[in-house]
């Protein structure tokens, strides 16, 4: 499942519970996001703060956006990036 | 716990790690697994607070995590102690059962604050046999609104309600003179508006 | 098994419990490993207070960046990449000569994770809960943080979901210094208002 899919997974989910209408931290796909986030960047070989520049440009990019969205932005990024689309699922 | 006396002095650790031992970041790796993963109802403060209280004051903090969480899956209905005890080779020490009666009934949620900054207010003094995030150190006492925060679902109901109440939270400043009949320090508690009621004179 | 026999002290050790509740968890589909180990690897090495150092030696340097991290500590925090869980609802707590803050949590252990990491155990410890609302200054002399008796300290227990940063006042640098050397300077317990720098 590549990032991009965890996000469209966590808006498909009819159960989520939301606050002022944006997913609260209770959903699967960001723990999952995160802790994806955390072994990609050590199977890359990349010190964190590669992934965290990315994250900052994508907060920085629309500052409305919940944080866990530009998370998981900054993730694809991350991957694209580092030219680890060939690992698929 | 606050104000509460007899408590010597704080103990401190030079340089000490995130977590001392492997079973501790076990531990901590499940609990926020099971909690990020939305497998748990927030009730997992209320199972914590339901352990032997003996036991809590001499378990190590990750232990309280470990109970917690066992503790609520099972009230959750997820897994059994029977399916623990299996596995463990004796019982599982779990949390004293949750003697609260469950809320039919969560109440009116309100999103617009009653309470303006610098309003007197006073913490009803209520007592309760379920969960609450309303400090006793502070209940019946007057204070003054110094910031207003979001709003949030109010634990007192979500922990014992299949529903949710959300009210409006705020700051509020109690002077220690207020407190603890002497001069002091003031402190700040962050309390839900359910919690407060106009001080009057 | 009779219902009183388990509320009493454990006689397992908690290794075997965490084992047993771990392997029992995964077997049933509720966790997987490598969630664990990402999660664990995350709150020991990628979050900590070297995340909120930055945040305050951004503040010491801009302005303009201490402003909003004032007006709004989520959004001013989330602009060098910090936030998630127990940091959602952010208030920073400025330092000033005459006032001095510090966080506890009485109830429990609330801390804000994505700027400071995990607390150390003197923070979830029964003699720092009940004592730093009642006794503060006694409490700060004890732990080396001496506050002169003009100055207001300010105690916050974190009981809702706010989550508290504090400020610590910018120490005389003399020359100017990069951020990156003032970050260095930030203390952990400065940041919880048990130090001052």
């Amino acid at each position: 499942m590549s990032p991009g899919d965890l996000l469209d997974a966590g808006f498909a989910e009819p159960s989520l519970p939301r606050s002022n209408g944006t997913p609260t931290f209770d959903a699967p796909w960001q723990a999952r996001a995160l802790a994806m986030a955390v072994l990609v960047v050590e199977h890359a070989g990349r010190p964190w703060d590669d992934f965290r520049l990315r994250l900052i440009a994508a907060i920085d990019d629309d500052p409305e956006r919940p944080y866990w969205d530009s998370w998981v932005m900054a993730l694809d990024r991350f991957v694209a990036d580092a030219d680890l689309l060939e690992s698929h699922e | 716990m606050g104000g509460l006396e007899d408590f010597g002095p704080v103990e401190l650790e030079a340089d000490e790690p995130v977590f001392h031992t492997d079973w501790e970041r076990r531990a901590a790796g499940l609990k926020m697994a099971v909690w990020f993963g939305g497998h748990t109802s927030g009730r997992s403060r209320y199972c914590t607070e339901r352990m032997d209280p003996g036991w809590y004051l001499v378990s190590p903090y990750y232990e309280h995590w470990v109970t917690a969480t066992a503790t609520e899956l099972v009230e959750a209905g997820l897994i059994t102690r029977q399916e623990l005890a299996d596995r463990l080779g004796s019982a599982f020490a779990v949390s004293r059962p949750d003697r609260a009666p469950r809320l039919t009934d969560p109440g009116p949620s309100s999103d617009r604050h009653r309470y303006a900054v610098g309003d007197e207010v006073r913490v009803r003094d209520f007592h309760t046999l379920g969960h609450t995030r309303a400090p006793r150190y502070v209940r019946g006492k007057r204070g003054t609104v110094v910031r207003l925060d979001g709003v949030f679902s109010l634990p007192d109901v979500h922990v014992h309600c299949d529903r949710r109440r959300d009210e409006p939270t705020y700051s509020v400043r109690f002077e220690a003179s207020e407190l603890w009949g002497a001069a002091g320090d003031p402190v700040h508690v962050d309390l839900w508006e359910s919690y407060l009621e106009d001080a009057g004179e | 098994m009779s219902e009183d026999h388990h509320h009493r002290l454990p006689t397992t050790p908690v290794e075997a419990r965490v084992e047993v509740l771990e392997a029992l968890l995964i077997e049933k589909g509720i966790l997987d490993a490598g969630t664990v180990d990402g999660l664990v690897e995350y709150y020991e090495h990628q979050v900590g207070p070297m995340n909120g150092a930055k945040v305050v030696a951004r503040a010491w340097i801009d302005p303009d960046y201490c402003a909003r991290l004032l007006a709004d500590g989520t959004a001013a925090i989330a602009e060098l990449g910090f936030g998630g869980v127990e940091g959602e609802h952010m208030v920073v707590l400025e330092n000033t000569p005459q006032v001095h803050n510090v966080v506890v949590c009485t109830l429990c252990s609330c801390y804000p994770w994505p700027v400071l990491g995990l607390p150390p155990n003197w923070y979830k410890s029964p003699p720092y809960r009940s004592r730093m609302v009642r006794e503060p200054r006694v409490v700060l002399a004890e732990m080396g943080c001496a506050v002169g008796d003009d100055v207001e300290i300010r105690v916050w227990d974190s009981s809702a979901e706010v989550r508290y940063l504090v400020l610590p006042m910018r120490p005389e640098a003399g020359e100017a210094v990069s951020e990156t050397a003032l970050a260095d300077l930030v203390t952990r317990d400065s940041m919880i208002g048990v130090a001052r720098l």
